[in-house]
């Protein structure tokens, strides 16, 4: 949870920021990306915390990676200079828009949705829980019409 | 969050037949949808939560048709063009939230539905704090939103109709509402999730048509790219010509928010086999990424026509995508659009009817300890009243459909995350702080909006109403848990079996 309140208070403060004249609201996009970024990964290792168990590869791996686009991506567009008529393209944008549309905005596409399948028996559900649970539930439906 | 005002101004579209017959023949493949759907419609189960029977394929692309509106092919487009790509940041967390979602809370919701029966996104608040007074501000704070977001997508919807068959705006929105009323009424969410299904395919199948009529038209991204860059290099910044605060602030809103939409979320319930969830993030997103690719192709090719001089300047941005279709594609590519644009509002606003009568018809009456006997029966009298409700506010003020239109998704949002979404997943959220955070929710986005739309007070540059509401609901939930912790009772065993799965 902790993660979760610093991502909060990450965004809280970004906000705070923009009512301050330069160079107090120059900290607010860094504030609030960095917000972002703890706040998302916090609610998702928050999500699949399992009792006594350890994430499986693939989840750390996607998460990782998760965090690195984010971080890349948004470090990226607040910190490479501004376009200009000359600028390269990559992929057929300029650098910073493509950093941020293909890292924070295609990337994840590739790996986070398979990385929440591959891990799906260990960090969401597999079919002895869901059997246990049913089996639980049962026990105390009995236990209340007693 | 005016930016996301859905369209309210006349659309200028092509009146010809093969336009009109492709809208017309996806208006009949609707209602023939419909009509199967509605006499499979037998219980207050099936109409609320589809009788727990979807698959997963059903469950992405209903919930992907559900989650975009109208706006993604005409206001979307529109404020590309106009702001550039800063545009981009209210959908970049697609390519997340969608796994976000399916990890925090489509697997509490759905078990938690089974254990109780659950209907509603205000019954699990209710269950998990085992408090009707948090049920019923839940759905209150939900109905605040709904009407506005009804409203504002009814309007579309007449628009639309009128630009077709040139019917007038108020007959069109008559039309329109008559038409999902139609369905909703009689098959409730059942209807509505395989008429998402067929339209959530439209969408994706004419999004991806003109994207790629986009792409040959502009001569490729870099051509594109080039002709924007060598003059007006803002338009591609990361943020395009918003501050960089406002671009990351639609992030938040819309990548963290997403935990708080209750018309998607609902569908969770829906799910057939929970072990089926595996694939719903892949399929989801999938969609989603495939019909969001119109709104970038055809607002860029449209600045960059502007620019090369191949087009005059739009008189508005909102004419980006007839003004493409009328130059750029064959009739029939842009009857599919116009109906993929139906089908996104109808599959919306479909959700919403039944999310928005479940609350009148399900949570308020079991808040107050009164639950309605035949709960079917009355499901479909509460959608028939807030349909004819939203239609009237459409039909009766341009600007307060405005109002509440704009402030939607952001109060869902300030709403529902922190008492859902944390709180499905850590067992020190209490009560007080779930009441707490919705109030505060719903108080911010309410006083916020009011004061930004009645121009008494604006906030800085950067700062939304929709950002500022949900982080204050996110505090107050911490907070207020943390302090009220030692006098909250013990979770029902039921329940803190699904929170501790």
């Amino acid at each position: 949870m902790r993660g979760t309140l610093l991502g909060t208070l990450g965004v809280a403060l970004a906000y705070v920021t923009a009512f301050f004249p330069a160079p107090v609201a120059g900290a607010g996009p860094w504030l609030m990306a960095g917000g972002i970024l703890l706040l998302v990964v916090s609610l998702l290792l928050l999500a699949t915390r399992r009792k006594g168990g350890k994430r499986p590869l693939s989840l750390r791996l996607g998460l990782t990676l998760l965090g690195l686009v984010l971080a890349g991506g948004f470090g990226a567009a607040l910190l490479l200079p501004p376009e200009t008529a000359a600028s390269p393209l990559l992929l057929g944008l300029p650098r910073r828009a493509a950093l941020l549309i293909y890292g924070v905005g295609l990337a994840p596409v590739l790996f986070l949705p398979l990385s929440y399948a591959l891990s799906f028996d260990a960090t969401v559900l597999s079919e002895a829980e869901l059997r246990e649970f049913r089996r639980r539930l049962a026990e105390l439906g009995a236990e209340r019409t007693r | 969050m005016s930016l996301l005002a859905l369209q309210t101004a006349p659309l200028s579209l092509p009146r010809q037949p093969a336009v009109l017959l492709t809208a017309a023949a996806y208006a009949l493949i609707t209602a023939a949808i419909g009509i199967w759907a509605s006499r499979r419609t037998r219980s207050a189960g099936d109409f609320f939560t589809a009788g727990r029977r979807l698959g997963p394929f059903a469950l992405g692309v209903a919930a992907m048709a559900s989650t975009l509106s109208g706006f993604t092919f005409i206001g979307g487009p529109g404020l590309l063009y106009s702001v550039g790509l800063g545009a981009l940041l209210i959908f970049l967390p697609a390519s997340l939230s969608n796994c976000l979602s399916a990890w925090v809370l489509a697997k509490r919701l759905r078990l938690l539905g089974e254990a109780r029966n659950l209907l509603t996104i205000p019954d699990a608040i209710g269950v998990r704090y085992n408090s009707p007074a948090a049920q019923g501000l839940a759905a209150v704070a939900m109905l605040v939103a709904i009407v506005g977001y009804l409203a504002t997508n009814l309007l579309a919807l007449g628009l639309v109709i009128d630009a077709l068959f040139a019917t007038g705006l108020g007959t069109g929105i008559w039309i329109g509402t008559a038409a999902v009323l139609a369905y909703s009424v009689g098959g409730g969410i059942l209807a509505g999730v395989y008429t998402d299904v067929f339209q959530g395919l439209v969408m994706a199948m004419a999004s991806g048509l003109v994207f790629l009529a986009a792409l040959r038209v502009g001569g490729g991204l870099g051509q594109m790219s080039a002709a924007i860059l060598a003059r007006e290099p803002a338009f591609l910044a990361p943020w395009g010509t918003l501050a960089p605060l406002a671009g990351l602030s639609f992030f938040f809103v819309f990548g963290v928010g997403v935990l708080g939409q209750p018309h998607v979320l609902h569908k969770f319930y829906m799910l057939k086999d929970p072990l089926r969830l595996r694939w719903y993030p892949l399929i989801m997103t999938l969609a989603m990424v495939v019909t969001l690719l119109l709104l970038f192709g055809v607002g860029l090719v449209m600045k960059a026509e502007v620019i090369r001089g191949a087009l005059p300047p739009l008189g508005r941005p909102d004419d980006a995508t007839p003004v493409f279709l009328l130059r750029f594609v064959s009739p029939w590519v842009a009857g599919l659009l116009f109906a993929g644009v139906a089908a996104a509002i109808m599959s919306t606003v479909n959700s919403f009817l039944n999310v928005g009568a479940a609350a009148i018809s399900h949570d308020l009456p079991q808040a107050v300890g009164r639950p309605v006997g035949n709960a079917l029966r009355t499901g479909r009298l509460a959608t028939l009243a807030i349909g004819i409700l939203a239609a009237s506010v459409a039909q009766a003020s341009g600007t307060l459909v405005a109002f509440l239109g704009i402030f939607g998704w952001g109060l869902f949002a300030a709403t529902l995350v922190p008492a859902l979404a944390i709180g499905l997943n850590w067992k020190g959220g209490t009560r007080a702080g779930a009441i707490a955070s919705i109030g505060v929710g719903l108080g911010a986005t309410l006083v916020g909006e009011t004061l930004g739309f009645l121009r008494i007070y604006a906030l800085p540059h950067g700062v939304t109403v929709s950002g500022l509401a949900l982080v204050l609901a996110l505090l107050t939930y911490l907070g207020v848990s943390r302090l009220t912790r030692a006098s909250t009772p013990e979770l029902d065993p039921d329940v803190k079996l699904v929170l501790e799965l």
